[in-house]
């Protein structure tokens, strides 16, 4: 629709009259409104990215988790890590100009921030108390890979960068960020939220862990949400990680 | 009065809007109020056809649902069978685990179709994967049901995402159908 200076408003396809209130054309039946029906076209045509990049990663993850293709050890881990963070890295630089506004520091307030990080150590505190209780009564298993780290150079160091700052910043970015984007073509922001929640909570390959997983996963999609920006959830991602690194290496101490 | 109105204004038949003198088209729904029989037939044609189509895409999510429900219940079941019948305890919280999950997927369903299926999908897909890559003979144990699990949920899926495109198109043309969910 063409508004000219008088405030008389023309249609596009054959240039009739037509006023503000109309949603079509009388002249020629052509629908007037700004927001043209999106093409509904196929599904999975859209959801093609998302659908390529999670199977990729879950078949990395369930060979190293599951199979003997990697080694058990820490070399094994690190190259997992490397090839999981380059899939991410290349699904990131194809969309980057999608993710680029969620990375804008513009907006950022300390007050939520504070409340992020708060709310990230709660949680890490119930979860463990939790996971502590589900593991040693039907698993008999530890819950985190810190021994993976014992022979590194720096232990807790290497603990931190890889099990805090690159799950933070590299699930984020693709459960929070391409991957959400991506769904929300076909679906509300909400919907997204959901989906992309389930699916970070799955790709852990524990359905025990997605009774906390999950949650997680809707908090962070709900603040991408809600304020747009990515941070939020890197910064509690980020520490609520840590919080199992510290409360384990604590407990070795004591 | 009566008379000027009845040359100058229309009142639309399909949706009851009043429409200008020079309109050939009811600016609120395109309908051709000064059309020809034709074109009146035509544009109620399109109207019924969405209508349609909107309900076959309907029974197939409400199919899907379905599909969603037996998987809840054969998880209940399958992990009471190995907790009571084979003593494996662990075993048992998943599958339970994953029918709480299902049946939460069912009841958003009734939401948003779509997401629900969607993700029901993938955590299938999933389930599938990692007990292949634990023993690789579970891949060919009842593919016959796994293949026509996939099949009915990606049918949903794509029948989920079709009618939320015939409902808006049904919206623009003020043809909303009483009966829609």
């Amino acid at each position: 629709m063409q508004t000219n200076a008088t405030g008389i408003s023309s249609c596009l396809g054959c240039g009739g009259q037509v006023t503000p209130n109309d949603r079509f054309c009388g002249t020629c039946g052509t629908f007037l409104a700004d927001d043209v029906v999106k093409p509904t076209g196929d599904a999975f045509a859209t959801l093609t990215p998302s659908l390529v990049f999670y199977f990729v990663t879950l078949a990395l993850l369930a060979a190293y988790k599951l199979t003997d293709i990697f080694p058990t050890d820490f070399e094994g881990f690190l190259g997992v890590t490397i090839i999981d963070t380059l899939i991410v890295v290349l699904f990131w630089i194809i969309t980057r100009k999608d993710l680029a506004p969620l990375f804008s520091l513009k907006g950022i307030r300390i007050s939520i921030l504070f409340l992020t990080i708060a709310g990230a150590l709660l949680g890490c505190l119930m979860v463990s108390v939790v996971a502590d209780f589900i593991n040693v009564s039907l698993f008999e298993t530890t819950f985190t890979d810190s021994w993976l780290f014992a022979e590194t150079s720096s232990p807790f160091l290497y603990a931190v960068i890889f099990t805090c700052v690159q799950p933070a910043i590299f699930e984020e970015v693709a459960f929070r960020g391409f991957l959400f984007s991506n769904v929300q073509q076909v679906t509300t922001a909400t919907g997204a939220v959901y989906i992309t929640a389930f699916i970070f909570g799955i790709i852990h390959l524990s359905v025990i862990s997605m009774i906390w997983l999950v949650p997680l996963g809707l908090i962070f999609g709900m603040l991408r949400v809600r304020y747009n920006t990515i941070w939020y959830g890197i910064v509690g991602h980020f520490t609520y990680n840590l919080g199992f690194v510290l409360l384990e290496y604590v407990q070795t101490l004591g | 009065m009566d008379a000027v109105s009845q040359d100058t204004f229309a009142v639309c038949e399909h949706c009851n809007a009043i429409n200008g003198p020079l309109n050939k088209y009811c600016s609120q729904c395109s309908y051709p109020i000064r059309g020809s029989d034709e074109e009146k037939a035509s544009f109620r044609l399109t109207v019924s056809s969405r209508r349609r189509f909107l309900g076959d895409a309907m029974d197939k999510v409400k199919s899907a649902r379905n599909a969603i429900l037996g998987l809840a219940a054969l998880f209940f079941i399958f992990g009471l069978f190995v907790g009571f019948g084979m003593d494996d305890f662990a075993t048992m919280i998943v599958n339970l685990i994953l029918c709480v999950i299902y049946l939460v997927l069912a009841v958003w369903c009734n939401q948003n179709p779509f997401g629900a299926i969607l993700t029901a999908f993938i955590i299938y897909l999933t389930l599938i994967v990692v007990n292949m890559l634990i023993d690789p003979a579970t891949l060919f144990q009842g593919i016959i049901i796994k293949v026509v699990i996939i099949a009915w949920l990606a049918k949903g899926i794509r029948s989920a995402h079709e009618a939320k495109g015939y409902l808006k198109e049904l919206e623009n043309l003020r043809a909303v159908p009483v009966d829609a969910d």
